[in-house]
């Protein structure tokens, strides 16, 4: 017992003191770290701070608090996309023993558990990060502060979580790393195993995004296929069979939610205790050479073939454009990595083509999978999930207005208007949509619009070529998210003609939730609004005072008010933003929201003539004699200019402005800027509904 | 007290080790002897818990070796190919084992590096092959283990340093019983130092035995006798004879029984003269192999 008791102290202070041994091994990853992290955090911070002119004096605080805090989530995310390839960089030398047969037998003889030795190994990576990265995150604070004066809880807050975030993934990207040492044989296939354990996912993605380019007209996967945010897939994935929002979240936002923190944590665990269970079992007589059963190594060889077919295929697709060039790329991608990984598995080049029946089979089964997907047999391109069975229901018109539709009611209307429509049932009662998508797409691609021409060759543009491109439809689209109660949502896009969607429109705008995103408050404080500016095309900006900007937000919150909002547009691309308080009490660092873009036109008279002024001449064109006719005298320039509204264009125009069609204009504009050029441009407008001068008809 | 019990091991299709049971007594030195692939090697890796055995278990002083750290801070393994950290000195080496090993003595590193005569500070990589395997040497003895497991130690160690070495060990055998295992496939560099030898042969325990026991038991005789061919080997076919050579007149004979037995035996045949020479061991084992039945040249080929 006595002897039991005193080797049992020993071994103890033998765990400890080879623990404390490999962290002064490791000063050179430490110091390295140290250096990159400084370099981001505070030199190059510091550089981008004091060169930013958002930071001058002028500015009031919450403009300068803004502007801090966005410099600081923008840190955050840098320092995790910096730690996600340090912790690549260090697991990679993170238990090299195992793979050599001379130190193997050296450190499985010595006093410790391999249990010990794998902890140790990885609490030092750790440490060696997460002490650097606290500290760096703890300087950018002082660097934020001394530079732009802000000493601000929230930026602190943000910072410090940026830098625990930070440790956090690079843990994560850590487990993957010794998750894969401890069934591979050397540096490069552990590097490969990572890889495919991070990019699989991707892979899965891009397969899925690849084979919809070719036939899907309605599904969208859009926002899931984004390299940038893919290097976080896995947590993603992992993460939305535990909520299904985060699948669609930014980065920034994704990053800074619980259940994904928890599911990092989580999967970072399993990715060490797998490592661990697959460590203590593998026999030092494996050295160099990987620990696999038949099946394990058939499911690593296959998947590698099935990204390396997906990554082949869209490349092959790029170059060669058609599903024939996608399948070629796909064989040839799926050799390749059979090539590759039978020499990585065996070691031996002599069985570079062992399997090749497997390869058969493999490709075979990829094309079947992309045809069927590709033409699309269960219908998922049209599939709309029954209202009973969606969470929340997100719409997205045009890119303009985004609003969550709460309403059950509102909920199911859109929902089964959405699936009659797409299975082509036009006499549900639902609202119609004349012209489909692909005409739509047809139309905007025999007519591409003239980026710059001098008047000369617009009026013969008009006159001689494209005079239909004038009377083009209204098209718009609808981004529809579907999330369900259980699984991963459902993106549907939808271009449709606006002419004939008021009843949709309308119900939109009568929505509680979309009222209150996109009316501001009349009864709000004043003070909720502190500065506002009005931007000109290229990027003129005419900052205007508090009392200005109220003046001008009390006129447009007037407009709001009734069915003006849906007459009204600019004809030019003044729009008017301003900067509130709320976001950034709410914790969120948007700077500049605006708050309107539509309506302008009306609300102050100064700004209609700077518009009117831009213009050298306006075209009118009649549906029914396609007579064109130009329109050169200011006033009846500033009176055509009353009536109309830009079209195919939603950045200038609301899209819930009614239109005659009986008229189309042509709005010949002369910016100062290219007029040194010889240069002018024309702008398609409809006229207002009611609203076509006397001298047009 | 080391006790190996029916210890097997597999590598793939191939059996390196067949249930193989040795006792290895407490401040001994042990030899095990055999062929390149006859599992010496295997055999120290699981002495040592580097590798685990598919059958039967190692045990030290009644626990099991595999992940015991307790029964691994008594003893020292050192492989035929040392391992030290990448560009590492004597020195940093030292630090390591010292902070695995509570027993680390340096005291005794200091020492042993006067008497190897090495460098502690310059890098280990720059050393020859054998000035390696002393460094691997002086930093196992530094760490004063209770048991250590050399496998080919003396390869590559020049016969002065041999001797060193056998030296140092004897002395540590004497002053604190270190039990040594030494695992060779030459007998002759065994022969001056092991108090006990096994031989295996294909993953096969052939056997084991008390080095001083087997000298006793065999004697080695020159002998010249005057009578006729015939009439001397009807003489001779009485002695236990394990081995029989003759060169004219002269017999050398190698037989089984204690020396004063024997003497007996040799004075009632009346040769005309006769003497006890030492025997080598690999004459031991070659005597001993063939009164088993195997050819001893083929086993250790």
């Amino acid at each position: 017992m006595t002897l039991q008791k005193s080797s049992h102290n020993r071994t103890h202070n033998a765990s400890l003191s080879y623990f404390a041994f490999l962290l002064r091994q490791n000063w050179p990853a430490f110091v390295t770290n140290l250096i990159i992290l400084l370099l981001v955090n505070v030199v190059v911070l510091s550089m981008a701070l004091s060169s930013d002119g958002s930071f001058y004096r002028e500015q009031t605080y919450n403009v300068i608090l803004a502007n801090a805090i966005g410099y600081a989530e923008g840190y955050r995310v840098a320092n995790i996309i910096i730690g996600a390839l340090l912790a690549v960089l260090w697991g990679s030398g993170t238990m090299t023993y195992v793979n050599s047969k001379v130190s193997v037998h050296f450190y499985h003889s010595i006093p410790l558990t391999r249990g010990t030795m794998y902890l140790s190994e990885i609490l030092v990576k750790v440490i060696c990060y997460a002490v650097p990265a606290f500290v760096t995150s703890a300087l950018s604070i002082c660097v934020i502060g001394v530079n732009t004066g802000i000493w601000h809880a929230m930026v602190t807050g943000i910072l410090l979580s940026g830098g625990l975030y930070a440790i956090l993934y690079f843990v994560f990207y850590l487990s993957i790393m010794v998750f894969a040492a401890s069934f591979t044989g050397n540096a490069f296939s552990r590097l490969m195993t990572a890889g495919l354990v991070v990019f699989m996912p991707s892979a899965l993605i891009l397969f899925v995004t690849t084979i919809l380019q070719f036939n899907s007209i309605y599904t969208s996967y859009d926002s899931l296929y984004n390299l940038a945010l893919e290097f976080f897939t896995p947590v993603r994935i992992v993460a939305s069979f535990v909520n299904a929002d985060l699948i669609v979240e930014e980065t920034s936002t994704y990053i800074s939610r619980g259940w994904e923190t928890v599911g990092t944590i989580l999967a970072a665990l399993l990715f060490f205790l797998a490592g661990y269970l697959i460590y203590r079992k593998r026999r030092s007589e494996q050295s160099g050479l990987p620990v696999l059963s038949k099946i394990a190594s058939a499911l690593i060889k296959y998947t590698c073939m099935f990204c390396a077919a997906a990554a082949f295929g869209y490349i092959f697709e790029l170059f060669g454009d058609g599903a024939i060039s996608y399948c070629i790329g796909s064989v040839i991608g799926a050799l390749l990595a059979m090539m590759l990984i039978n020499v990585i598995l065996t070691k031996s080049a002599k069985q570079l083509f062992a399997g090749l029946p497997g390869l058969g089979i493999f490709c075979t089964a990829f094309i079947v999978g992309f045809v069927l997907f590709g033409v699309d047999v269960v219908g998922l391109d049209r599939h709309i999930p029954q209202a009973s069975m969606i969470r929340e229901l997100t719409m997205n018109i045009d890119g303009e207005v985004e609003f969550v539709v709460e309403n059950e009611e509102d909920e199911k209307f859109y929902t089964d208007m959405i699936r009659e429509y797409l299975n082509g049932n036009n006499d549900s009662g639902y609202p119609r949509f004349s012209v489909s998508a692909s005409e739509i797409t047809v139309a905007e691609k025999a007519y591409p619009y003239p980026g710059s021409m001098s008047e000369e060759e617009t009026e013969a543009y008009l006159r001689d070529v494209k005079q239909e491109l004038l009377f083009s439809e209204r098209s718009m689209y609808i981004h529809l998210v579907y999330k369900p109660y259980f699984g991963l949502p459902v993106h549907k896009n939808i271009n449709i003609n606006r002419d004939g969607f008021e009843e949709f429109l309308e119900r939109v705008v009568s929505s509680e939730n979309f009222a209150e995103l996109y009316f501001p408050d009349v009864t709000k404080d004043d003070a909720y609004y502190e500065n506002a500016r009005l931007e000109i095309q290229n990027n003129n900006t005419v900052e205007i005072g508090e009392a200005e900007a109220w003046r001008i937000l009390n006129s447009i919150r007037n407009s709001f008010n009734g069915k003006e909002y849906f007459q009204r547009s600019t004809a030019v691309s003044f729009y008017l933003r301003a900067s509130y308080n709320e976001p950034i009490k709410n914790g969120r660092s948007t700077q500049y929201t605006t708050v309107v873009r539509l309506p302008y036109y009306g609300a102050d008279k100064k700004y209609t003539d700077l518009s009117v002024q831009r213009l050298s001449a306006v075209y009118v064109l009649d549906r029914e004699t396609m007579e064109l006719k130009r329109y050169s005298s200011k006033a009846e320039i500033e009176a055509i200019y009353n009536s109309v509204c830009l079209v195919n264009s939603s950045r200038y125009n609301s899209i819930f402005t009614d239109t005659d069609s009986r008229y189309a204009a042509a709005l010949v504009s002369v910016d100062e800027e290219n007029y040194k050029y010889g240069i002018s441009s024309f702008t398609v407008a409809h006229f207002l509904s009611g609203q076509v001068p006397d001298f047009v008809k | 007290m080391i006790k190996i019990d029916s210890v097997t091991k597999n590598f793939s299709d191939v059996r390196s080790l067949d249930k193989v049971s040795v006792t290895v007594p407490e401040g001994s030195i042990f030899g095990l002897v055999g062929s390149n692939g006859s599992g010496k090697s295997t055999l120290l890796r699981i002495l040592s818990g580097t590798i685990a055995p598919d059958e039967g278990c190692v045990l030290y002083d009644g626990a099991n070796i595999w992940e015991n750290t307790t029964a691994k801070a008594t003893m020292v393994y050192l492989s035929d190919e040392q391992f030290f950290l990448p560009h590492s000195s004597l020195q940093d080496m030292s630090v390591l084992y010292e902070s695995l090993y509570s027993t680390f003595s340096r005291n005794r590193f200091t020492e042993l590096a006067n008497i190897f005569e090495l460098d502690t500070r310059r890098k280990i990589h720059t050393f020859s092959k054998g000035m390696q395997k002393q460094a691997s040497l002086l930093l196992g003895l530094s760490v004063c283990p209770k048991y250590i497991f050399c496998d080919e130690t003396f390869d590559g160690l020049d016969p002065v340093m041999r001797q060193l070495v056998k030296r140092i060990f004897a002395e540590e055998v004497a002053e604190r019983q270190l039990t040594v295992i030494l695992a060779s496939h030459n007998l002759r560099e065994l022969e001056d130092i092991c108090d006990h030898i096994a031989l295996l042969h294909k993953g096969a325990l052939l056997f084991q035995r008390d080095l001083d026991d087997m000298k006793l038991n065999i004697q080695k005789i020159q002998a010249v006798f005057t009578g006729d061919e015939n009439d001397t080997a009807n003489l001779l076919a009485h002695m236990p004879l394990m081995n029989l050579e003759r060169r004219g007149s002269m017999y050398t004979l190698v037989v089984r029984g204690a020396r004063e037995e024997i003497e007996a035996q040799m004075r009632a045949l009346a040769p005309k003269f006769y003497e006890f020479i030492p025997l080598t061991l690999e004459e031991i084992f070659i005597s001993e192999m063939g009164d088993r039945g195997y050819d001893f040249a083929k086993i250790l080929a």
